[in-house]
Parts: structure tokens; sequence; C-alpha cells
């Protein structure tokens, strides 16, 4: 498929995870009336929340209501605070975004060195290789109380984003790592290697250039794992006080509220979406092949 | 317990206040911002302190508390007092101290209710939605310490208010941080960060008196209103008897939960009614726990239950454990306990629902508890999640609302205790026990006694 085609369905794509989202939210039992008023509400009250809320039509209704507000670009309102979505999403969106991308740039400081040792074949690859996994069979909060009891900082810093970073890397680094060393063994054993190896190049620049083989699928690769990185980090947001989306999608989910949650779905697949688009546009630049296909 | 709930109001307590407060360990009725009331044929009339104002300096008068009562008793805003607010039925200020409320029948929980309301300033919130108004994210109040700066999730700074009318607290500012996971708000205390931790986790309390690094660090350790009990389907044929749910009930080893659940921190709980109250009859004990017996009443009944579900409500780690304790207990007698772990949501849609056999659930009581909402049978929609009928139940719970002497009232609410505990709708088992720490550097201040207070805690002995 051409990459134009592929761009054109990305409005397509985000009209169908909308309407997914929508109904599987609605499939969800629970009445976001009687979270709002508490376990001792009465009947009266709840239909009249529900009326304040908008939540008295039915399901098609509402269905064309929320798609009419996300043609003009609104994400409405939350049912839990009155405030707009969008606003309650943009204050964390950067400190999840932080985040995510810390934790990218971790699983890659570790598991880059340790797939060039196993991909050349290098002295203490496998002892390493163990000590990932034992990281890896850590429960993430245990590890990360851990990291708090040892002194590291608490609340929304850059501090406390890097340890949560080094809780969430783990969890990374065995696919950064596999992806790695498939990518490298495929270039170190490739041609361009070999041809510079006879040549006389030293091994750096055979590690460099088989590097940038490999580059591309590794970016690929962080285009999969951003979007679960996004509402996955509840557990390390809640330990180190990190506001972000992850702890905003548990509470939205606990209080049934219902625009918040589509709009972090929405959101969620706005940056996959990109994510990909972006791997799409900037692939030709990594990898010369694609260059000549797109020609 | 709904711990979010219990923060809430300690926060808005210290930047708003209430016509009157009630004193968390005796239940007592004391002056706030009214300075006296008085009760004359059927009519309550406040008269507010002088020179009250909020803090943007716009006077507080018989009109914000007006305007407050109104709002609250509004069906569609649906505010947590509204069904105890119903029963005045005029409300006058006659002038800007004064506020008369006329209260056709008696309403022996009308004050306890306002001293939970807080006043809300008229001139901020008379044209605005409620729910969206600025106010929401910076409230403006009247209380020791005015709003400052909220961080969601993260923290709430309070500072004091210069010309506040009572005793003025020696602390400059209050900043309350959201921690939410409680074993991190553990070490973010021993690291120093935190000068008051409430609600200690269990695991670090062993540590709590051996810890040199604690030394000189108060601990204040009390029960907070909130006990833990099951709630029984008394609508499915084999939990319809009395029998059934007491032999079900002996069938709790609560000494094992104890110690399980609470490493030993909780009391034995038999009532709907704060232990210690006048209300609490202290002669009633929970069900011991005698398989033997609980197998021999099962034996004999026509229609004893084979299976059960079990609602717990996921993540609530003490109902989790009660429930697989139960569930070893009552394999014991050929019973099977099927576990549904929900979220709250789905918990309350079930009880609502009465789609469930048994629910293991925690819930807070008032300093004196109105259970009608809990046991009436008119309240099967809303939280007689029990669906229990029983006509002398009703009577007395019809009584206690309409009888405004205490002592008589108490002598009521006893004797629903011994019917409850007899009729059984739900198994009453344990109030746990918590512990609150204090830094050395913090002088002056005490945690109130209900645990759920910390009200005053701010605020300097006069």
């Amino acid at each position: 498929m051409s990459r134009a085609r592929r761009l054109a369905l990305v409005p397509v794509t985000f009209l169908a995870v909308a309407l997914i989202a929508f109904l599987l939210i609605e499939l969800v039992p629970g009445d976001p009336a009687a979270m709002h008023l508490g376990a001792g509400s009465s009947a009266a009250a709840r239909v009249a929340l529900h009326h304040a809320l908008g939540l008295q039509g039915g399901v098609a209704e509402r269905l064309v209501h929320y798609l009419g507000h996300l043609a003009r670009l609104e994400l409405g309102t939350a049912f839990s605070d009155g405030r707009p979505v969008s606003a309650k999403i943009a204050e964390r969106l950067p400190v999840t975004l932080a985040l995510a991308l810390t934790s990218l740039l971790v699983s890659w400081m570790i598991a880059l060195p340790l797939a060039l040792r196993s991909a050349l074949r290098s002295r203490g690859a496998r002892t390493l290789e163990v000590v990932l996994g034992i990281l890896y069979a850590t429960p993430v909060p245990a590890l990360a109380l851990a990291l708090l009891a040892l002194g590291a900082p608490y609340g929304a810093s850059f501090g406390a984003i890097v340890a949560a970073a080094v809780c969430l890397a783990p969890l990374l680094v065995p696919r950064v790592h596999a992806h790695a060393v498939r990518a490298l063994e495929e270039s170190l054993g490739a041609d361009a290697s070999r041809t510079l190896r006879s040549v006389g190049a030293t091994r750096g620049r055979v590690v460099r250039a088989a590097l940038r083989a490999a580059a591309l699928r590794l970016v690929t690769l962080a285009a999969v794992q951003l979007p679960a990185l996004l509402s996955g980090a509840v557990l390390v947001e809640a330990i180190f006080g990190l506001p972000g989306l992850g702890l905003l999608a548990f509470d939205a989910m606990a209080a049934r509220d219902q625009p918040v949650l589509m709009g972090l779905v929405l959101v969620g697949a706005g940056i996959s979406i990109g994510a990909t688009a972006l791997v799409d546009v900037i692939a030709p630049a990594l990898d010369p092949r694609l260059r000549a296909e797109h020609r | 317990m709904n711990h979010e709930a219990s923060v809430r109001w300690i926060v808005e307590n210290q930047i708003m206040e209430t016509l009157v407060e009630q004193d968390g360990a005796t239940g007592a009725i004391a002056p706030r911002l009214a300075e006296r009331w008085s009760w004359a044929a059927r009519e309550l009339t406040f008269q507010l302190r002088a020179g009250l104002h909020f803090h943007d300096g716009h006077a507080l008068t018989s009109a914000d508390v007006a305007f407050t009562l109104e709002r609250a008793r509004d069906p569609a805003l649906a505010a947590d007092q509204r069904s105890d607010l119903v029963g005045i039925s005029r409300i006058e200020t006659p002038d800007e101290r004064t506020i008369v409320l006329t209260v056709p029948a008696p309403a022996p929980f009308l004050l306890q209710t306002l001293a939970h309301l807080s006043v809300y300033p008229r001139h901020l919130l008379a044209h605005a939605d409620l729910r969206t108004a600025p106010f929401c994210r910076a409230p403006v109040g009247s209380g020791p310490y005015r709003f400052g700066k909220w961080d969601t999730g993260v923290s709430l700074l309070l500072e004091r208010a210069t010309d506040y009318w009572g005793a003025r607290s020696h602390l400059d500012q209050l900043d309350f941080r959201f921690v939410r996971d409680r074993q991190a708000a553990w070490l973010l205390y021993r690291r120093g960060e935190l000068d008051v931790l409430w609600r200690v986790p269990s695991t670090a309390r062993a540590s709590l008196s051996s810890d040199t690094a604690l030394a000189g660090h108060r601990v204040y350790r009390h029960t907070p209103r909130a006990f833990f009990f099951l709630v029984w389907n008394t609508r499915r044929p084999a939990l319809a008897s009395a029998d059934a749910r007491a032999a079900l009930g002996r069938l709790v080893d609560l000494p094992r939960l104890v110690q399980v659940a609470f490493d030993g921190h909780a009391r034995p709980h038999s009532g709907p009614y704060l232990e210690g109250s006048p209300s609490y009859d202290e002669r009633i004990a929970p069900w011991p726990y005698d398989p033997a017996s609980a197998g021999l009443i099962l034996k004999q009944l026509p229609a004893a239950p084979h299976e059960l579900v079990f609602l717990a409500t996921a993540g609530s780690t003490a109902v989790e454990q009660l429930a697989t304790l139960y569930e070893e207990d009552l394999r014991r007698v050929g019973i099977t306990l099927r576990i549904e772990k929900l979220d709250f949501a789905r918990v309350l849609e079930r009880l609502r629902t009465h789609d469930f056999d048994v629910a293991g659930l925690q819930l807070t009581l008032a300093l004196e508890q109105d259970n009608f909402g809990l046991f009436h049978s008119s309240a099967a929609a809303e939280q007689n999640w029990a669906g229990y009928e029983d006509a002398e139940s009703d009577r007395l719970l019809e009584t206690i609302r309409m009888t405004e002497d205490p002592d008589a009232r108490h002598a009521l609410d006893r004797r629903l205790h011994a019917r409850l505990h007899v009729a059984g709708p739900m198994t009453f088992l344990l109030a746990p026990e918590v512990d609150t720490v204090v830094a050395p550097r913090l002088g002056g201040i005490t945690p109130s006694a209900d645990g759920l207070g910390l009200t005053h805690a701010f605020q300097v002995a006069p």
C-alpha cells in the first residue's frame, strides 16, 4: 500500500476507534451517577444526575451527540468534576509522554549494548542476559518501592520520571533486545558488513553501519510500544506520585467517567496513529532501500 | 470505606465552615458559625456570630446559609445531605445574622446534618453551575485556612487566614500531599518529607516502636468510624431464614481474620452503631466462630445453601482475605463459595439489583447513625441491599426518626441493634484500628478521636 493511501486511512481508523470505544465503554456495567453520588444515593437523585450528565437518552442518540462534539473537535466535559476532558488530558499528557519516552530511551540504552555483545558474540553477554531476566521477573511495584526506599525522588519532577522509567524499562528491554539482536545479526552477516570488513573497516565503523541498519526495526518497535506505555504506567505513576494519564485512566474507569475514558482512548489512538505515520515518513531516511521503493 | 470522601472532608473543613460542629468523640453539638441556636414551636433559630466574612472579604450572612440549604435541598443537585434536609418546610432570614428553619416533624438528626454541611458563598455561586464553577477548583470559605494552590492528584496548599474569627493556628500553611500508594507514603514519611501520616500501612506498624529513625514520633491509635460486615441477600430462598444467616455467621473465623487481614489490630463489632456510643449495646457480641453448631443448624434447614456467590470489591485486601478464609470454612460444611472480585461500580450495581448471595463490605458510620436507608423495607431500591423486610425493625426505624429525646432514641437504637443481630440481614464483623503518626517537629496537634477528623488538629488550644 502506498504511503499516501495509508495516510488517507488515518481519519477512517480514527472514526472506527471512536465507534468501537464508545460501544465498548457503553457495555461496561456500572452507573456513573451511582459512583458520583455514593452508595446511599436515592433512585431520584440518580435520575436527576443522569439528566444533568446527558445520560438519559438511548445509546444511538448519545453516540450521535458524541460524534457531533467530536466533529467540532470537542471531547466534552468530565462527569466527575465538570472540567473539559481536553484540559484534564492536556495537563497530564506531558508527564506521561516524558515518562514513556524516557522509558524507551532507558530500554534502548540497556538493550542495544547488550544486543551488540550478543551479536558480536562478546564475552559476558550471557551473564548480562541473566541479570536482565531477573530484572524482568521483578514485580514493577517492588522495584519502584525499593528505589523509593533508596532515596529516589517523589512527585512531578524529572528525577521521579527517570526513576519510574528505570522501573518500566526492564519490561521493554527483552523485546527491544530480541529485535536488535535479529537486526544486527542480519546486518552484521550481510554483504555490507562483510564488504566493509574485507576492505579493512574498523570494528567501530562496522558496528555503526550495523546499528544504522537496525534503526528502522527499533523505531518501528518504539511506535508499537509507545501507546502501551501511555496507559500502562499506572503502578509507577502511583508510587512515584506522577500525575499522568495512567492514573487518570484508572480513576476514570473506577468512576465510570465515560467522556474522560473516550478522550483517553482517542488521544491514545491519535498518538498511536501519529507514531505509525511518523515511522512511515522517516523510514526512507533510515533505510535507503525504502527510498528506492517510494521513488 | 470511602477514603476519598474522608480526605475531602478533612480539607474542606479547613477552608469552609458549618453552622455548628460535632465533637468527634462524644457527638455533642457545639457552636461554629452560629454562636447559638434554639428550638421553639417547631422552629429552629440560629444566630450567626458578628462580623463573619469569606476569605474574599465578602460578608457571610444568613442569606448565604439560606442559599446553601436551598441548594442542598435541590433534587437536581442530589447533595448527600438532601434526604436529611427535606423535612425543613420553610427557611427565613429575618436579619443578616438570623436564620429560622421551620421543621414540622421531629428531626433528631438535623443538627448532625448541619454540622456536616459547609456554608457556601452565595455571591460566587448563585448564578453558577455548581459542577463547573471556578469555585470548585478554588473554593472561597470562611474557615481558619484559605485556599492556596491545588495541583490535581499531587498536592493541595492551604494558607492561614489572617483575619479568622476563631483561635489562630500556629501553622502558617497546610500542605496536603496525595500519595496513592500507602507503602510509598510510609517511605516518604520515614524520609521526613511528610509530617503527619494518616493510616500507617499495616506492614510498617511493627517497626513503629523499634525504628530508631522514628524516635520521638508520636503514634495515635484509633478506631475510625468504619466497620466490615457481610450483607446477605434475604430474597434468596436459601438465605431467607434468620437461622440460616446466623449459622453462616458462625462460620466466619473472626479471630483468624483479625490476625491475617489486620495484624491483630481490629475490634469485633456487632451492630450498625459506633462502639462506645449510647446507641451501641455492648452486651451484644458478634456470632462466635462455631463450625460444629453451624453445621448442625444448616443440616436441619429445609433449604440449606449449597453454593453462594460472594461479591468482593477488587483491591480491598481485607475483604479478599475474608473471602478466602470464608471459602475454606464453608467448604468444610459442604458449601461452595464462588468469589467474584469486581470493581466497586459493579459491586454497587449488583447490590442494588439484589444480584448476589453475600457481599463483604466496609461502611462508615455517622456519629449518630440513622439506619433507615440500610434496613427499612422501603429502601430496597437504595441501600437496603439485603432486601430486608421485618415489621419490627421497620417500626423501630420509623420511631427512632421521630424521637427527639436522645435517651429515648438511644434506647430504641439499642433495641434495633439487638433485633438486627438476631434477624441478621447483615453479619457485622469488626472495626479496624488505624495508626496516625506525627513527626516530632510538629507540636501542638492531635488527631481527633474519631480518626476521620484532624478537623481541629491544626488549631492551637486556647
